[in-house]
């Protein structure tokens, strides 16, 4: 996992705010996130509803409610281009061809009155300017590549025909289309079964070693990012609070945050009827933040500082592991 | 009413709570075909256990709890409630049985009226059977938030939007509970809650079941949820039971090929179980509405034999009340 110097950046998120208005005032849903990305590689992104971990994949995408301000000074460096200041025009060239995304209901994502064929074949001869008969090929050869049994009949069912499971291959095979260089996951197997969860993001992880695609993972489960990422990093109102190489963060975390939700999962070593730790209270309002460290009204170890100033996300001990937080927790591995 | 119940518990031979024998729902779709739902299912629920209930979406676990709180009439199949057949009950007697069987379910915010206070959502069930005046009810809704941990102070009068997810699932337990039940059955409570929250509400439901004496029907489809909260588990599959066991042993050795298989798609929150390489998932669940012949997971089976796809495999006991459905048990 080690990298190194001359290995090419594909993406560099800096500093990327999007403020979002709605009803009740103005929502800093992303806030000053930074991270890289290098290709091949996968990022998860772990945290609970309403934490900002899909608003910064679409900021990332573009894709952005009306009226939402990114500002300037956010960059989203993609192979050397500024996704955030470029022309609308010139974007829709990059996002479905080079950075693509699958979201987690696959009955909204797709057309529910077009063939799948044709969705998946719109997709390619939009980027690719092919024919209709090389873009017919290409989709059953992508829909026999997400392990769509049948896959000449299939192209010309509906969605509706299809399970679940097979809809998200389905999207799946429509976001590979292009071979993008970046793919985003948006809880790509929240709405699935087990087993056919298990599957697709095997499906995603054989995908991503055969094409050499980097990628983003995003879900609420610290289950699916551990061992299927290089890195995850953990949100919490909007911001990013730990981050670090998945091993190193699941075997030494020392944000109490991190440390809190992975204690709240009911785990298949304990016992049954054993008691679980509860974090105390609710995530912050987002239209009216507190001052200080945005858990400190939760956190266990707050101290007057944590309340009135914010921790900025550090690296420590120089290894690739950064922090946000005051009083981080005592390292395991340290002596 | 409730003494005489408890009476009648006690003299209850085996101690089963709830018995479920055999019990067949059957759905029309179009005019003259029919799907199983759920097929053949006998389960018993002993009195103060907790029974998790876990299988795939469209395995039938949620038709099950719909037959018993008579939300769904079951096609064949007797449901026994401390004793009673629940289809022989006149309607005198359903009136008394009902308010002891109460159900929660996964969408808590939906199932909430949005237009109601929620100190008059969680009285009315004694509203609507008669059984207290407005101060004994308002007396016994402050009491029962405060079981579920809300502030009856201030939240006897907001709106459920107010509310969040895991907010409103207490308000349902605090509702479900007003009358006293003895068996309460949950219908994935608490799948559609963050983590953090979740923890909280099975914890919650883990105090209440104490306090209360409850009994419970758990039902998820998160393995490692129903674990933690069960005595016994009842796996499922195209509406069959494919394994009964106590929730240890279900764990530490599956006997069902398919109870093993959901073992292992289990996403543990430890990396150092990637290495772990499993067994390529032959496909999906086929369609309950033509539901393979013969043992009903063959198509998925890592150990399918000729027999199993002729001949269903019964549920049969092997030891310490654990029963599997399958020819070849691992």
């Amino acid at each position: 996992m080690t990298i190194g110097k001359n290995t090419q950046l594909l993406l560099e998120v800096k500093d990327l705010r999007a403020v979002l208005p709605t009803r009740r005032g103005m929502v800093k849903a992303v806030d000053n996130v930074s991270f890289r990305l290098h290709p091949g590689k996968t990022l998860g992104i772990v945290g609970e509803s309403g934490c900002g971990k899909s608003m910064l994949a679409r900021t990332i995408m573009g894709l952005l409610p009306a009226r939402s301000i990114v500002p300037s000074e956010s960059t989203v460096n993609f192979k050397g281009q500024n996704l955030v200041s470029m022309k609308k025009a010139r974007l829709r060239q990059i996002i479905g061809r080079e950075i693509a995304m699958i979201f987690q209901d696959p009955m909204t994502s797709l057309n529910p009155v077009m063939k799948i064929g044709k969705q998946i074949s719109e997709v390619i001869r939009y980027h690719l300017k092919v024919s209709r008969r090389t873009a017919h090929k290409r989709t059953v050869a992508l829909l026999d590549l997400v392990g769509i049994p049948m896959a000449k009949q299939r192209a010309n069912q509906y969605p509706h025909q299809l399970s679940g499971g097979l809809r998200q291959r389905v999207a799946i095979a429509i976001a590979l289309a292009c071979e993008p260089k970046l793919l985003i996951a948006d809880e790509p197997t929240t709405a699935l079964d087990v087993t056919v969860q298990a599957a697709i993001l095997d499906l995603l992880a054989s995908l991503q070693e055969e094409q050499q695609m980097a990628m983003i993972l995003i879900t609420h489960d610290l289950g699916v990012v551990a061992g299927r990422t290089d890195e995850t990093a953990v949100m919490y109102a909007g911001k990013i609070v730990e981050h670090a190489a998945t091993n190193e963060l699941f075997n030494d975390m020392r944000m109490p945050y991190t440390h809190a939700l992975m204690a709240a999962i009911p785990r298949l070593a304990n016992p049954p009827h054993t008691r679980l730790k509860t974090i105390n209270g609710q995530p912050p309002n987002m239209v009216e933040l507190p001052p200080g460290c945005r858990f400190a009204s939760r956190c266990w170890k707050a101290q007057p500082l944590c309340l009135e100033n914010e921790p900025a996300l550090k690296r420590i001990n120089g290894r690739r592991h950064r922090l946000a937080c005051w009083y981080p927790l005592n390292s395991r591995k340290s002596a | 009413m409730l003494v005489s119940i408890e009476q009648q518990e006690k003299r209850l031979k085996n101690g089963k709570l709830l018995t479920v024998n055999d019990l067949t729902v059957e759905f029309r779709i179009g005019r003259r075909r029919k799907m199983e739902a759920v097929t053949g299912v006998s389960l018993d629920i002993g009195i103060g256990e907790t029974l998790g209930l876990v299988g795939e979406s469209g395995c039938g676990k949620s038709t099950i709890a719909r037959s018993i709180v008579g939300l769904q009439k079951p096609t064949t199949g007797e449901i026994l409630f401390a004793g009673q057949d629940l289809s022989q009950c006149t309607n005198q007697q359903m009136k008394k049985i009902r308010p002891q069987i109460q159900m929660i379910f996964q969408d808590s915010v939906a199932s909430l009226n949005p237009g109601r206070k929620i100190g008059k959502t969680i009285e009315e069930p004694l509203r609507v059977l008669g059984l207290a005046n407005r101060r004994e009810r308002e007396r016994r809704a402050n009491e029962l938030m405060q079981a579920v941990s809300l502030d009856p102070e201030q939240m006897y009068s907001r709106y459920p939007y107010e509310f969040s997810g895991g907010q409103c699932q207490r308000v349902s337990l605090a509702r479900a509970l007003i009358l006293n039940p003895r068996l309460l059955i949950c219908d994935e409570p608490v799948s559609a809650l963050d983590v953090s929250v979740q923890a909280q509400i099975l914890n919650l439901l883990e105090t209440i079941k104490q306090q209360f004496h409850l009994t419970m029907l758990f039902i998820s489809h998160d393995l490692a949820v129903v674990k933690n909260i069960s005595d016994r588990v009842a796996v499922m599959y195209l509406g069959n039971i494919c394994e009964i066991a106590s929730a240890e042993d279900l764990y530490r050795s599956p006997r069902h090929p398919y109870s093993a298989l959901l073992l292992e798609s289990i996403p543990e929150p430890d990396p150092e179980r990637k290495q772990q390489k499993r067994d390529a998932i032959n496909g999906e669940m086929p369609s309950p509405v033509e539901p393979p012949p013969g043992c009903r997971f063959h198509t998925r089976c890592p150990n399918v034999q000729n027999v199993c796809r002729e001949f269903e495999p019964k549920l049969v006991g092997f030891d310490n009340e654990g029963k599997v459905a399958c020819h070849f048990p691992l």
